[in-house]
């Protein structure tokens, strides 16, 4: 192995070690808390990234399947009184079906347009969070679910050890043969279908793994907060997603992360002193995209390739008719 | 069979365009086919109807004695018709072997004979093979371009305007290795550039206002000067 992979493996290893040491370290359970949060919506952020960092799909949409894993566990335990498994293969069972679902309409449509039908199916999905009350609980929500593990800590190295093999294997993914039609999809969508790719086929894939891992996101979520409301179906939502992956540097997964991390320590350090936090993450935002088009992960990319550009070879110059 | 690829009649819309008025055509199995005529008069229209970019309203496509008329691009590409488009459409994010292998995936088997045949007619590929596609000049993305349709073992590879943006020399180069190609597979190629069309030719069809209006081989096409003056405007 080289010193470059061994270091690209050796940071996420140290990274999850500290995280499963902090809250032995820190007794404060506010620190847990934040730290719980953060993993939860870095998972939910790495989900967006296969879509958009990977494929080049911005679905405006993707909160919904957040939001169908947090109302799936709250109705059938909270409810319907069904086993936290049962549950949970429920989610998987309706994360699949409605993904596909949502992915055979919309991925025939291409930009603005596919843009435009996923933030309109994820708000139906809103709208009918607060119109059938019965079932959702309208604005009240669901509350009274129960944590997949009571101890908070517990609860909390879960989420860490779900979120490090969510890393691992959205890696896998993307480093296989599957990945790699992936990015060319991203790069040209019609050249990658003259390769002999059903490229159909190939996004309707990554929407349904990226909607299990979001509705996986969802699941912990609502363990964690213990009701499910509205919200967690909102377009708003799925842009915290967006601005989480493009602050982090979007198609490298870890940017997701680095996202969550910035976005939720800033979200809890400036809700504290002033109500208008979110002006200054929106701020923050245009800056990124300002000045850091490739987000956190770009800048260290560059530092990292400053050193190796000297070696490459010069291209021959590109010669006009 | 004679012929790896025949066109009958076949029109062709861009949205409510009428491109292809009735393209007649038939492609030898074995060395190069090429469409000339006029910018405009619907020879790249004929390749991407080929290949299924274009869904023919009229007309029959018929690829080594099977109807593949409606057929889409996927399905071509995995009967074996390889497309090196006017502009390359390399995957620029990736590198040049991951360009190749995610080509030759659909071949099933003689990937390391097919790419060993690549590398020694394009070495340039070899010399970036881990580096980023972006890093290529024009040249030498057309070369990928090309690289990938040959990783393939394709029966029939449609070639649009391969010289275009071209330096001189490089298009030399290309004519060389065009003309090596040739040997191995079949090539429908359209091509603006006269020198390189009869350099790589052997049969040419003339295609104007959406339709094929002459047929003949290189020799006629060389030697009968109103040939020529009337398709071309030489």
């Amino acid at each position: 192995m080289s010193k470059n992979n061994k270091l690209k493996w050796i940071i996420p290893l140290v990274a999850v070690v500290v995280l499963l040491v902090i809250p032995f370290i820190s007794a404060s359970s506010y620190v847990t808390s934040l730290l719980t949060s953060i993993c939860i919506y870095s998972i939910f952020a790495i989900s967006y990234d296969l879509l958009l960092g990977y494929t080049g799909i911005a679905s405006f949409g993707h909160a919904l399947y957040f939001g169908l894993g947090a109302y799936i566990l709250a109705y059938t335990t909270v409810r319907l009184h069904w086993p936290v498994v049962l549950a949970l293969v429920m989610v998987l069972v309706v994360c699949v079906i409605i993904s596909f679902v949502i992915s055979f309409i919309t991925v025939r449509v291409k930009n603005l347009y596919f843009n435009m039908v996923t933030m309109a199916l994820g708000q139906l999905f809103y709208v009918m969070s607060t119109k059938y009350y019965k079932i959702t609980g309208g604005d009240d929500g669901l509350p009274g679910v129960k944590p997949l593990i009571a101890n908070k800590t517990g609860f909390y190295i879960l989420v860490v050890i779900i979120l490090a093999v969510v890393f691992l294997f959205c890696h896998r993914v993307v480093n296989s043969p599957a990945g790699s039609v992936l990015k060319a999809i991203k790069n040209n969508e019609e050249r990658t279908g003259l390769l002999g790719y059903n490229v159909l086929k190939y996004k309707t894939l990554i929407i349904q793994i990226s909607g299990i891992i979001a509705g996986l996101a969802g699941v912990l979520y609502v363990s964690s907060v213990r009701i499910a409301y509205p919200t967690m179906l909102h377009s708003s939502l799925t842009l915290q997603a967006l601005f989480m992956v493009v602050l982090g540097g979007t198609g490298t997964l870890y940017g997701g992360v680095i996202g969550a991390v910035i976005m939720k320590i800033e979200e809890s350090a400036l809700s504290g002193i002033t109500t208008r936090w979110m002006l200054i993450l929106g701020i923050v935002f245009i800056v990124v995209i300002l000045f850091f088009p490739s987000g956190t992960a770009g800048i260290f990319k560059k530092l990292a390739s400053r050193k190796k550009k000297t070696e490459q070879p010069p291209a021959l110059p590109e010669t006009k008719p | 069979m004679d012929n790896i690829l025949e066109m009958n009649q076949v029109e062709t819309y861009i949205g409510q365009y009428h491109i292809l008025f009735g393209i007649d055509l038939k492609v030898r199995k074995g060395g190069a086919t090429v469409l000339l005529g006029r910018n405009g008069g619907g020879k790249t229209t004929t390749l991407d109807t080929i290949i299924g970019l274009r869904k023919p309203s009229a007309g029959t496509i018929i690829l080594d004695g099977e109807d593949v008329t409606k057929l889409p691009a996927y399905e071509m590409a995995r009967k074996g018709v390889g497309y090196v488009p006017e502009d390359r459409d390399i995957f620029s994010d990736l590198t040049i072997e991951e360009n190749l292998l995610i080509t030759a995936r659909k071949n099933g088997g003689n990937y390391q004979e097919r790419l060993d045949m690549v590398l020694s007619l394009f070495p340039d590929m070899k010399k970036y093979f881990k580096k980023k596609a972006r890093v290529l000049s024009g040249g030498q993305a057309q070369m990928l371009s090309i690289s990938r349709a040959l990783i393939n073992d394709n029966k029939l590879i449609l070639v649009d305007e391969p010289s275009k943006g071209l330096a001189p020399l490089i298009i030399a180069e290309l004519m060389e290795k065009m003309n090596e190609i040739k040997q191995e597979t079949t090539i429908l190629l359209v091509e603006q550039n006269y020198e390189m069309a009869t350099a790589v030719g052997d049969y040419f069809y003339f295609v104007e206002d959406g339709k094929t209006v002459f047929e003949c081989t290189k020799e006629v096409l060389l030697q009968d000067e109103s040939v020529k003056q009337k398709y071309l405007g030489v």
